[in-house]
């Protein structure tokens, strides 16, 4: 079992250094920097000056030892667009709004889904049902930024109830929050009536149905503990669309947190806060990978216990 | 005898590896270990043992669908073990296999008349129009008369397309058939015709067979000889007459007294044996059959009994065998 | 014995599943008339989509005369909506395509082979599976530049995975099968078991896989030029539009109204109509 956790870990380090090879790569090679003379003209001298600051002379394979060595040590340089602080504490800054308002999205989103999960599958083909059912698939296919356009347009511009950017209060906080709620409330809603209405049709429920046991006792002991575990596995697809609606979320809500930076950061080849929000992105999503498989395989206990052989 | 097919210590060892690579556990199968007989003209041999005796595997080994481990298997003096693909095209055409899941066998997106043409399109035999005036006389042959050859598999029962099946392993003109199973998977009623139509081409067409199955009552109609498998290796071997009136293994034995008799006023001694098949106890160095034998005795866990010749034609792989009549 | 009176593949019942999914239906039917209008933009439009003819009325609410009214430059947002819907429908379709392409000869050699190819193909479409496609794609768009070949290029770079996991899976369920077996048994090679038996049976996953990649690529489309490394304007693109409209959002909001709501209409029409064709081909694929 070990083994599978080592597998897991060895395999997630190579797609992580497979990607930092590649954007390093892909940034170096393609041409373009933020000191080409259009975007700063600069005399020849002061340039060089620059590039021997930034690291930028060197061979390209000893400038991405030299980045991942000191990546090790959470040092990943200082960004141009903003050249008082270190990557590190511009992500300082654009951390929290990023994690408040897609950590509150999931919150509130998920409860919700599952409920609504629940519901349509206890009141199958009843009104609930197609609601439920209608709300995923609009959720699952309508883009976010198109949702977080129809929020703003209905209660910041039609309705003047609620504010529509900026970032300094609770209350600038609905939108972007119901946003992001979208979601996992759609993923949510789908898998749990699914994985419910599963369980429901399994003989052992009827057996205890049979057996006299009150439906909301059987509802909440049998069937909701069956019916978490392939729940588990929607938990990785829906840390991703926030990740990635993050970036539109923001740029639209005029949101300073990671998402938006990393959209400026590209748009002006912020080399260092590019890489560093890459590489973050890309550690988190992989132990979360990581994490949910083995959620899956110590909840599973079919999986657990390897029976007889 | 003018053996058509000799196998000679047949053996197929399954070997998997699990775990991390630097402490692994390698686990090895022996499906068939050690296992020899002959197949004469126009005999029909019937291959016998529970689920997991390795009757089905030693079937798929002679067709060349699985590669030995080890031993042989000579086709009128070639040896077919070992021989490369491209070699085994020729031979290919004259033993060829009936499977046991009628509802499996047929690719579902072609018509019968598709399948059963397949064998000349795979070797390159006869025009467009042929293949289908052949395909719809085959089909006849079996008993499928009509447009059947436009129908899709779906659209038949088992039975039906067992008999697809039996049309499209005779395409190539065969002199062996190696079924098996074939009636495994159908209804009592149905089990009945199939094994009628099989004697019935056997017979026409002058072929060999080996028939592979875990029932003995089917089994009793077919067969010339009966070889009984257990474990991997041959148990007993004999004319069917004399292995049904006198068993001489006590796995032989217990397998006959398991048969239902359909008179339940007659009632017979019947020695039950305990356990399970399970490979674990097929070591080398001992019979197979100990942990569950009611003949145990001396020298039974320190070699693997041979087969010994105990009447003519009739070999039992047996230190203790039985000597009593069956009922 | 009675002869059947008449024979069904079994892509009949496929289409009679198909036509039992009222919502497939209907999405079907959109996604037909916008393909329509795509095709006769010119003749359905009362203008071209960057003639800015009707500076005088720019920023005009929707009318009579501008169905959708005008945007910030003079043109007629209706008329670049319609054009809008090539781009989109365009880019959708070739990108499905490369993404076929691409896909199914992957998916098809690793589930076949097995053994190392199948380990490549799999560290390969686990790697597109870890890092978020849009990030990477933002990445490679902005370096690239815009245009509707990089857009293209992009959008199968990602798309391929979801058919070569499809295909992937269903070549290895066939190949398991009796009937594959029973042709190995004839003496079959492995050119013969490919093409007669293998692709016919995994005709589902590959169909579903590219009706699936198109809202996919549209899409991941709309998202880049939303974000301004797509299309290059002039071109109309409904993620640009809607990213342009965005600043008028609070006086002039048909600007980014009109192009959301084709967009979500038709992103959700593609999606379920590409959901009801894989339950009709063959329901077991449900969740994959």
């Amino acid at each position: 079992m070990l083994g599978y956790i080592l597998k897991r870990v060895v395999s997630l380090l190579v797609t992580f250094i497979v990607v930092s090879l590649i954007i390093f790569s892909l940034m170096r090679v393609i041409p373009g920097g933020p000191f080409d003379e259009d975007k700063m003209p600069l005399s020849p001298a002061a340039k060089a000056k620059i590039m021997a600051q930034y690291g930028l002379d060197k061979p390209p394979a000893i400038q991405y030892l030299r980045y991942m060595a000191s990546a090790l040590r959470f040092d990943f340089g200082i960004p141009y667009q903003s050249p008082g602080e270190t990557v590190v504490q511009l992500l300082g800054r654009a951390w929290p709004p990023s994690l408040i308002l897609g950590g509150l999205g999931m919150l509130i989103g998920t409860p919700l889904g599952m409920l609504l999960g629940i519901m349509a599958a206890l009141r199958r083909n009843r009104p609930i049902d197609y609601f439920a059912s209608g709300l995923s698939t609009l959720g699952m296919t309508v883009p976010v930024y198109v949702i977080s356009l129809m929020l703003m347009l209905v209660f910041g511009v039609w309705l003047k109830w609620l504010p529509t950017s900026g970032w300094g209060t609770p209350v600038n906080w609905i939108l972007p929050v119901t946003a992001y709620a979208v979601t996992p409330l759609a993923i949510f809603a789908r898998y749990t009536r699914s994985a419910v209405l599963d369980t429901l049709n399994k003989p052992f429920v009827t057996v205890l149905y049979a057996k006299g046991l009150p439906f909301r006792l059987i509802l909440f002991k049998h069937i909701l503990r069956n019916a978490a575990i392939p729940m588990i596995t929607v938990f990785f697809p829906v840390l991703i669309g926030i990740t990635t609606g993050s970036i539109f979320v923001e740029q639209m809500f005029r949101v300073p947190g990671l998402g938006s930076y990393f959209v400026t950061s590209i748009q002006k080849r912020d080399y260092p806060l590019e890489m560093a929000l890459i590489l973050l992105l890309t550690l988190m999503v992989g132990v979360a990978y990581i994490i949910t498989d083995l959620a899956y395989y110590f909840l599973n206990p079919r999986t657990r216990v390897k029976g007889t052989e | 005898m003018n053996a058509v097919l000799s196998v000679r210590e047949l053996k197929k060892y399954f070997i998997s590896r699990s775990g991390p690579f630097w402490k692994p556990k390698i686990r090895t199968v022996k499906a068939v270990d050690g296992v020899s007989f002959d197949l004469g003209e126009n005999e029909t041999l019937g291959l016998v043992g529970e689920s997991g005796c390795g009757k089905s595997t030693t079937g798929s080994l002679l067709v060349r669908l699985l590669d030995p481990t080890s031993g042989s298997i000579l086709y009128r003096g070639t040896e077919l073990a070992g021989m490369p693909e491209n070699e085994l095209a020729p031979i290919r055409k004259k033993m060829q296999m009936i499977f046991q899941d009628p509802y499996a066998s047929l690719d579902p997106m072609m018509t019968l008349g598709a399948v059963v043409a397949e064998p000349w399109d795979i070797h390159g035999l006869y025009g467009t129009k042929e293949r289908r005036v052949e395909a719809e006389k085959l089909l006849a042959l079996v008993g499928l008369e009509g447009d059947y050859a436009k129908r899709y598999p779906h659209e038949l029962s088992g039975g039906q397309r067992q008999r697809v099946a039996i049309a499209r392993s005779l395409a190539l003109d065969p002199e062996i058939l190696i079924a098996d199973e074939p009636t495994s998977a159908l209804d009592v009623s149905v089990k009945a015709q199939i094994i009628n139509l099989l004697r019935d081409i056997r017979d026409r067409r002058g072929l060999s067979m080996i028939f592979v199955s875990h029932d003995l009552g089917v089994v009793r109609h077919v067969s010339d000889r009966i070889v009984v498998m257990y474990l991997g290796r041959v148990m007993e071997e004999g004319l069917s007459k004399d292995i049904f009136a006198r068993p001489r293994h006590p796995y032989t034995r217990a397998l006959l007294d398991a048969i239902p008799l359909p008179d339940p006023s007659r009632i017979r001694e019947r020695k039950r044996i305990r356990g399970e098949a399970s490979l674990k106890d097929a070591l080398a160095d001992a019979c197979p059959f100990l942990p569950r034998c009611p003949n145990k005795g001396a020298g039974c866990d320190s070699q693997r009994p041979p087969l010994a010749e105990l009447g003519p034609g009739h070999r039992c792989a047996c230190l203790y065998p039985d000597t009593k009549e069956a009922f | 014995m009675a002869a059947s009176p008449t024979v069904r593949s079994p892509l009949y019942y496929a289409w009679k599943r198909f036509l039992g999914n009222k919502a497939s239906l209907v999405a079907g039917v959109f996604i037909l008339l916008l393909a329509f209008a795509a095709l006769c933009a010119p003749l359905i439009t009362p203008a071209s989509y960057e003639a800015q003819s009707f500076l005088n009325d720019a920023l005009a609410f929707p009318s009579p005369t501008h169905w959708f009214g005008v945007d910030n430059v003079g043109r007629d947002l209706y008329s670049r909506i319609i054009y809008g819907t090539r781009v989109s429908l365009g880019i959708g379709l070739v990108s499905a395509l490369a993404s076929l392409l691409i896909g199914v000869p992957l998916g098809a050699i690793a589930g076949y082979s097995g053994g190392v190819a199948d380990w490549i193909v799999l560290r390969l479409v686990e790697l597109f599976s870890v890092i978020p496609p849009l990030l990477l794609a933002i990445l490679a768009a902005s370096l690239l530049g815009g245009g509707i070949l990089n857009i293209i290029l992009i959008s199968s770079a990602f798309g391929w995975v979801g058919v070569a996991r499809l295909v992937r899976g269903q070549v290895m369920t066939v190949r398991t099968k009796e009937y594959v077996q029973a042709s190995r048994g004839m003496g079959a090679l492995p050119r013969h078991l490919i093409m007669r038996h293998l692709v016919p049976n995994s005709v589902s996953p590959i169909i579903v896989g590219f009706v699936l990649a198109i809202p996919q690529a549209m899409m991941l489309e709309a998202s880049l030029s939303f974000l301004g490394v797509g299309i290059n304007p002039p071109t109309p693109s409904w993620g640009q539009m809607i990213a342009d409209g965005l600043y008028y959002l609070f006086f002039y909001w048909h600007l980014p109204l009109f192009p959301t709501l084709f967009l979500a209409l038709t992103v959700m029409a593609t999606s379920i109509f590409g959901d009801g064709l894989r339950d009709a081909l063959d329901p077991t694929l449900k969740g994959k």
